[in-house]
């Protein structure tokens, strides 16, 4: 039987809360309909409640057959090369894109990492045109030309590898079997990145999501499983494994890889998700925000607010909700669902 | 470091339902107080008299303490309305018979009070002796300064003292707590201003009981227990009669069962004494029609604190952070927590008024004649100042904290009318110029405390965001300085080395605590105050 521990507190069996949380996420239904949902989840305390949502809708997302980088990487490459080489090399702002007022969310540096680990630079030579991209090594004039159906033998560096062909950095199944019984996975998955799932951090920063995340654990016979691994975020568990989501900072508004807009955001905080609902990127995407009540009233009152004004907009979303087991005492939902014009 | 989350969640599902023991406590006497001083602070609200909305917040506060405080009834009752209002006749001649009449009538019902014990405090003490002898863990929900009122309850060795453990002051401190039988809370459940509490205490609780103490006629928030979650058709419910905190289709609501103990004299049965009003409610409605900002209070060292607008980005210093980013803008009580320094500065471009005195240097000359005259006959000069118009709450007290010497603070009136009654009893007052500055003496002297409360940056100057750039690196480089200090001190200052070409000091204020429920103007803001002077905006 799977066990866990919270804070470094006795082996027990999974809580009522923690289960509820990882299964809400593993439920929250995909975005067939197309209408956008956002759900406030508040909390009796703080804790890593919003870690334990993500956890669940990474389960959900291991068996999707979508929920892959690896389709669209030559593209993502493509991108980066023209980004870097029209814009980047040229630009006097290191790197602030914000002042820069280029366009961009975050710099291109025009490097790239070889799977075997050589650092790669992006050449003059790339041809847009014919959608051939060209490498070189880094103070060396010999160039390379990556075959687009080996494309993810690169990866842009300080990224998480797109794919790997190799054991190491591949997850294993067993944790995530164990924690939701009825997941299904498609072994692709376990191999490969995903950014259409983000979790953005507290506004306290990247080690203070991690440290709330690291307070729970779970065990299975001699094995343990601490919650900031499972979530496979780039840099909690190793530079060299797959990532399945990607890390939103709400500190400094960095996202930790270049990736388009993700299908759902799970918020970590009042001031973060404020700042998730508000950021143009993320219009489209699901949004699950969780806060927890042992704050001010003004704090409380500028969230309670903010989905009052949504309401203009979106109708609470009773069928989602439907879809939800019942919460344990003292956690609260509310669901919005974008209407129909 | 809050308490694990299985913890909360195992305690709420042992414990489905809570209760909450509310004790109405009446008192003729009291109310009569109560109901003089209420109209008191309306009406003076009718003239468009500064001096009149002055006096009246300052008895609106007086009054808020009593009801949401365990106060002793003793002779500070009738002195701090006298200080306030002066005698009677004073009163008559200033604002005429009908506020000299009422104030009468508080004076000679505060001075009947001072024969008995505040029921407040004898239900206080008899509900934690009881509770203590069960065994049962107590916390009690107080303001930082309410503190010593409760702790005065229990004196050893008739009783053991009030643990400090025991208090919890803020939300963080709620947050923070383990669990434990029953919370006591004196005064209505607010969510802002006298006697506020978190509104976690209902829809978040880590207790089994709360004990609430309450002046009849004070009553809770009825949506005291807000969740954000809750949806709009259901805010309104709140706390209320059921007591059913945050219903809505997606959660099990917090349930409490409320049971009302009233004691003391009934209202229908004394003569003259009518059902009391609700003087918090009516207080705060009279505040939100004046023009005022919404602030977050930022207490620091030596009783003062600084106001800020709700989301301010404030200038300060994390010791704990290792990297660039300990000097960094912060919001009060999101990224701006306890135990990091606000940062205000001091430049020397900065003119306010021509002016260019070195700090303490004014103040030297009119602290030693205040301290000269106070020691020669301390009654004698405050019945002059009284005499001259300088009519303050504890003026006595006030004189003693104005002859403190400057730290990085120069204590002195808050208001410019009161500095210069001040300096016109001490004989320092004339507009005769300065021979070097060719300026009058009060100017100097009052441009002098107003760069020491920080007033160059209220003035809009920290809005330069390249002059803040610049002093972001100035500080960055002087980090180790500044980190040596902070270990040692809760307040320091910072000179600018000359070799930066500003000329100025930066200030560091520890802080202690960070409050919201305040209402001030926008003069008040990004000022620093003493908290005395503070508890007028509360709201």
């Amino acid at each position: 039987m799977l066990l866990f521990s919270e804070a470094n507190q006795e082996w027990r069996p999974i809580p009522g809360w923690v289960e509820f949380l990882i299964r809400l996420g593993f439920d929250w239904p995909g975005c067939a309909s197309g209408q956008r949902k956002i759900a406030l989840i508040s909390m009796p305390g703080d804790s890593a409640a919003a870690g334990l949502i993500a956890l669940g809708v990474l389960i959900r997302d291991l068996g999707n057959p979508y929920a892959t980088d690896v389709a669209g990487h030559y593209d993502a490459l493509l991108r980066f090369a023209r980004q870097y080489l029209e814009n980047c090399r040229k630009c006097r702002e290191r790197c602030d894109v914000e002042v820069g007022r280029c366009g961009y969310s975050a710099e291109a540096t025009g490097r790239v990492r070889e799977k075997g680990g050589r650092l790669y630079e992006i050449s003059d030579r790339t041809d847009f045109r014919t959608r051939r991209l060209a490498l070189r090594l880094e103070r060396k004039s010999l160039t390379w030309w990556p075959d687009p159906e080996k494309a993810t033998d690169w990866r842009i560096d300080g990224e998480p590898p797109v794919q790997l062909n190799h054991i190491e950095g591949v997850l294993t199944v067993h944790a995530y079997q164990q924690i939701v019984g009825s997941a299904q996975f498609i072994s692709e998955n376990l191999s490969s990145s995903y950014s259409g799932l983000c979790f953005a951090g507290r506004t306290a920063g990247e080690t203070a999501t991690f440290k709330a995340c690291a307070s729970i654990q779970f065990r299975d016979g001699n094995d343990e499983y601490r919650l900031p691994n499972l979530l496979t975020i780039h840099g909690w568990a190793g530079s060299n494994v797959i990532s399945r989501m990607t890390f939103f900072n709400s500190r400094n508004e960095q996202l930790d890889r270049r990736a388009s807009a993700p299908a759902m955001i799970v918020a970590d905080g009042d001031a973060c998700f404020l700042k998730v609902l508000g950021r143009s990127e993320f219009q489209r995407s699901d949004v699950i925000g969780v806060i927890h009540r042992t704050m001010d009233r003004d704090h409380l009152e500028v969230v309670g607010n903010r989905m009052l004004g949504l309401r203009q907009w979106y109708a609470e979303d009773s069928e989602t909700l439907g879809q939800i087991a019942h919460a344990p005492r003292g956690i609260s939902i509310s669901i919005l669902r974008k209407r129909i014009p | 470091m809050p308490i694990a989350a299985s913890q909360v969640f195992d305690f709420l599902e042992r414990h489905g339902i809570g209760s909450v023991d509310r004790h109405e406590i009446a008192l003729a006497a009291f109310g009569a107080v109560r109901r003089s001083l209420r109209q008191i602070v309306v009406k003076l609200r009718e003239p468009e008299d500064q001096e009149a909305l002055e006096t009246s917040d300052q008895l609106r506060s007086l009054l808020s303490e009593w009801l949401t405080v365990p106060v002793a009834f003793d002779s500070t009752m009738v002195d701090a309305m006298r200080d306030l209002l002066g005698g009677v006749e004073a009163v008559h001649t200033r604002w005429g018979n009908d506020i000299a009449t009422l104030y009468d009538t508080a004076i000679h019902a505060a001075e009947g009070l001072k024969s008995i014990e505040n029921p407040v405090r004898e239900k206080l003490r008899a509900v934690i002796r009881e509770l203590r002898s069960q065994s049962h863990a107590i916390k009690i929900f107080c303001h930082r300064r309410a503190r010593p009122h409760f702790e005065s309850l229990f004196i050893p060795p008739v009783d053991l003292p009030l643990s400090e453990d025991m208090f919890l002051h803020s939300v963080k401190d709620y947050r923070e707590t383990g669990l434990f039988d029953v919370l006591i809370k004196v005064g209505p459940l607010r969510s802002r201003g006298w006697g506020s509490a978190p509104d976690a205490l209902l829809t978040a609780p880590r207790f089994r009981t709360l004990v609430q103490i309450v002046w009849s006629g004070c009553s809770d928030e009825p949506d005291f227990g807000y969740d954000p979650v809750t949806p709009p058709e259901n805010a309104a419910a709140g706390n209320g009669a059921g007591m059913v905190a945050a219903a809505t289709t997606g959660h099990s609501p917090m349930k409490w069962n409320m049971r009302v103990i009233r004691s003391g004299e009934d209202p229908g049965a004394t003569s003259g004494y009518v059902a009391e009003a609700d003087e918090l409610r009516i207080f705060r409605e009279l505040n939100q029609s004046r023009e005022k900002r919404s602030a977050v209070l930022v207490q620091i060292v030596g009783e003062h604190g600084i106001l800020y607008p709700p989301h301010s980005q404030v200038f300060s210093f994390d010791a704990e952070v290792a990297s660039g980013e300990a000097i960094d803008r912060r919001i009060p009580g999101q990224t701006l927590v306890e135990g990091m320094f606000v940062i205000m500065q001091q430049l020397g471009d900065v003119d306010l008024g021509g002016v260019r005195a070195e700090q303490g240097h004014y103040s030297q000359i009119w602290k030693e004649r205040l301290a000269h005259e106070y020691q020669a006959d301390a009654a004698g000069l405050i019945s002059r100042l009284r005499a001259a118009g300088l009519r303050l709450m504890h003026l006595g007290a006030a004189v003693q904290h104005w002859r403190r010497p400057p730290s990085t603070v120069i204590h002195a009136p808050q208001q410019l009318k009161h500095f210069r009654i001040l300096l016109d009893v001490l004989g320092l007052g004339g507009d005769e110029a300065d021979r070097l500055k060719m300026a009058p003496f009060w100017h100097l002297a009052w441009n002098e405390v107003r760069r020491s409360r920080g007033e160059a940056i209220h003035a809009g100057f920290q809005e330069h965001e390249i002059i803040e750039e610049q002093l972001l690196a100035i500080l960055s480089s002087i980090m180790p300085q500044i980190r040596e200090k902070a270990v040692v001190s809760e307040g320091f200052i910072q000179e600018i080395p000359a070799s930066y070409g500003i000329e100025g000091r930066f200030f560091f204020f520890k802080v202690l605590g960070i409050e919201e429920g305040f209402s001030a103007p926008e003069t008040e803001l990004k000022a620093l105050r003493a908290i005395s002077v503070i508890e007028q905006w509360r709201d």
